[in-house]
């Protein structure tokens, strides 16, 4: 059995699952972190393998962008994480609630 | 091709100006950061009215600036003058607000590349183009949230980024099927092949995932629970850009993408049904809660919630027949109405807490003769909030239900609900005027901060301006609705 592009899309789409499920469940501000990392890299996967089934570079250029985009994204993400750990002297969302949920 | 990019360059110019200018003074002198950006804005905002009343001539200026990825159309100069006059409220705003605080040039250059992304995201029919210009405008205001780094702005800042960055991972993957599907980025080419073939459901997984991302962006019912917590926490201009301009552009990024490249009939059907559930859903929910709340900021949030709910409803017209070019117009008109007054109300929020008057209900206690004008002004946005005649929210309220009542049938339902959504929100609305002019005891009244004031009294006036001459307004943006088709 040959590895097909549905093969890619499933791994896309499980990799996504997981992401989402570590964010949904956990409280702890880096593992929300990493989950939204995983969620980001899973359209990549799909988007490479996309572009190479399809045979144009659209997809790669997007997934590059995105890789970018990502990286930005945690770079705030984790400034943030630290102004809050300096706050709060924890990372666990579920101590913090100086706002009504 | 770039002179039709002048008002993005001339944004972009002086966001990186504010930067480098930042570092060459010393920390009294920063305020100085303000007025340049003021100046940029103003600057921007002059050459896309330009645009304007090019585009007026003929509504698509430009079909494919760099290789189709941008279009330069009246729908796209319409929100350029949305967001730039957001921008110039806030940055006008926040010359007073942010007084006090350090870290001016961040902030400043912050607003404007958030404005950049924004504009950008107006102009974008490529989801590349569109997915790193919402993630420009989004990323600046996770920073911009987070400015104060006291307890609550970075609890504020950090369910909006948690929530921000899951979205922008539905969107993403949702945009990447959409690619798989159709072997193009374009969004005019991606239409053509949607709507058929054996791989309809993941058509419709793509739609899922794009409307469940867009939908934390635009805080649509289920997606909400962040927006009352990051626009109470948050500073009170960055809140105003939040609701007034952020919100917005995920409204024109959903527009964008839904009725242009997902416009085939078979697709039409299944979302206009989905966003006319999340519309009821959403003015309902956001309206009743809106009643108990006794935080200006967080009511002003739930009333956020439920006038997105609002503008879900001309979505779910569009499967109806009815005329297009009316439903998105009253859209559009209703986005531009509410950026005004929904920025305005957080501006005066901000106003308030220059004189260290928070933002519970009974601070505002007597503000009418404490701070006269501000008071005025939010009588007035609030007036045109509930819908009352002769201010701007009246006039886009009645354009939506106006098309709800074209298209009929059991679209009717969603307009009686906006009717029985806007009674119930004169409730709250009315209260705080109530506490601001009928609260009693004595108080001396205070010198306003001008600046802000004039914000102010700016916006205030538009929205009266637009109650009471609505006509070129509405036949504004039922062209640009138009030319979003042609």
């Amino acid at each position: 059995m040959s590895v097909t592009v549905f093969h890619y899309v499933f791994l896309g789409m499980l990799l996504f699952s997981i992401g989402a499920y570590g964010l949904l469940s956990s409280r702890n501000a880096v593992r929300m972190l990493m989950s939204i990392e995983l969620m980001l890299n899973a359209a990549n996967i799909n988007l490479v393998a996309f572009s190479s089934y399809l045979g144009n570079l659209h997809g790669q250029a997007f997934a590059a962008f995105t890789i970018a985009i990502a990286a930005a994204e945690a770079g705030v993400g984790l400034a943030i994480l630290l102004a809050l750990y300096r706050n709060f002297r924890t990372v666990n969302l579920r101590e913090i609630k100086e706002l009504r949920w | 091709m770039l002179e039709s990019l002048l008002p993005e360059l001339i944004v972009a110019v002086f966001a990186l100006a504010v930067i480098f200018i930042d570092m060459t003074l010393r920390e009294d002198d920063r305020e100085f950061l303000g007025y340049l950006s003021l100046a940029g804005v103003l600057l921007a905002l002059a050459a896309v009215l330009m645009q304007t009343k090019e585009a007026l001539q003929s509504p698509v200026l430009e079909a494919g600036v760099f290789s189709g990825l941008m279009r330069i159309d009246l729908f796209a100069v319409f929100f350029k003058v949305v967001f730039l006059l957001v921008a110039l409220m806030v940055v006008l705003g926040s010359i007073d607000a942010t007084r006090k605080d350090r870290y001016k040039g961040e902030y400043y250059s912050l607003v404007l590349f958030s404005t950049l992304g924004m504009m950008f995201a107006a102009m974008a029919v490529d989801l590349v183009l569109m997915f790193v210009a919402v993630e420009l405008a989004t990323i600046s205001t996770f920073a911009l949230a987070a400015y104060r780094k006291s307890r609550r702005t970075t609890e504020a800042a950090m369910k909006y980024f948690v929530v921000g960055a899951f979205s922008s991972g539905l969107i993403v993957f949702g945009m990447s099927l959409l690619y798989g599907l159709s072997g193009s980025t374009n969004l005019y080419e991606i239409a053509g092949a949607m709507g058929s073939g054996d791989l309809y459901w993941v058509q419709v997984l793509a739609m899922v995932f794009l409307i469940a991302g867009f939908g934390y962006k635009v805080a649509a019912v289920p997606f909400h629970m962040w927006a009352p917590d990051t626009y109470q926490g948050a500073p009170s201009p960055v809140s105003a850009f939040l609701a007034a301009a952020t919100k917005k552009m995920a409204f024109v990024a959903l527009l964008r993408i839904f009725v242009v490249a997902l416009s085939a009939p078979a697709l039409v059907e299944k979302w206009a049904l989905l966003f006319g559930i999340l519309a009821a859903v959403t003015m309902t929910l956001g309206n009743v809660v809106a009643l108990s709340q006794r935080n200006i900021k967080r009511m002003l949030a739930y009333s956020s919630i439920g006038q997105a709910g609002y503008v879900l409803i001309i979505f779910a017209l569009l499967a109806s027949g009815a005329d297009v070019s009316l439903s998105v117009g009253a859209g559009l008109l209703h986005i531009f109405t509410h950026a005004i007054m929904k920025g305005g109300a957080f501006l005066v929020v901000a106003a308030a807490s220059y004189y260290m008057i928070g933002s519970e209900l009974e601070d505002f206690s007597n503000l009418g003769r404490r701070l006269p004008l501000t008071a005025l002004s939010m009588t007035v946005f609030l007036l045109s909030l509930a819908g009352i005649p002769f201010f701007a929210g009246f006039v886009s309220k009645f354009m939506i239900l106006t098309a709800t009542v074209a298209a009929g049938g059991w679209y009717l339902f969603l307009g009686i609900l906006l009717v029985v959504n806007s009674v119930v929100s004169l409730y709250y609305y009315a209260r705080v005027i109530r506490y601001m002019y009928f609260a009693g005891g004595e108080v001396r009244r205070e010198p306003e901060p001008a600046l802000l004031t004039v914000a102010l009294l700016l916006a205030a006036l538009l929205v009266v301006y637009i109650g009471v001459f609505p006509d070129s307004f509405v036949s504004l943006s039922i062209d640009a609705a138009g030319s979003l088709f042609s």
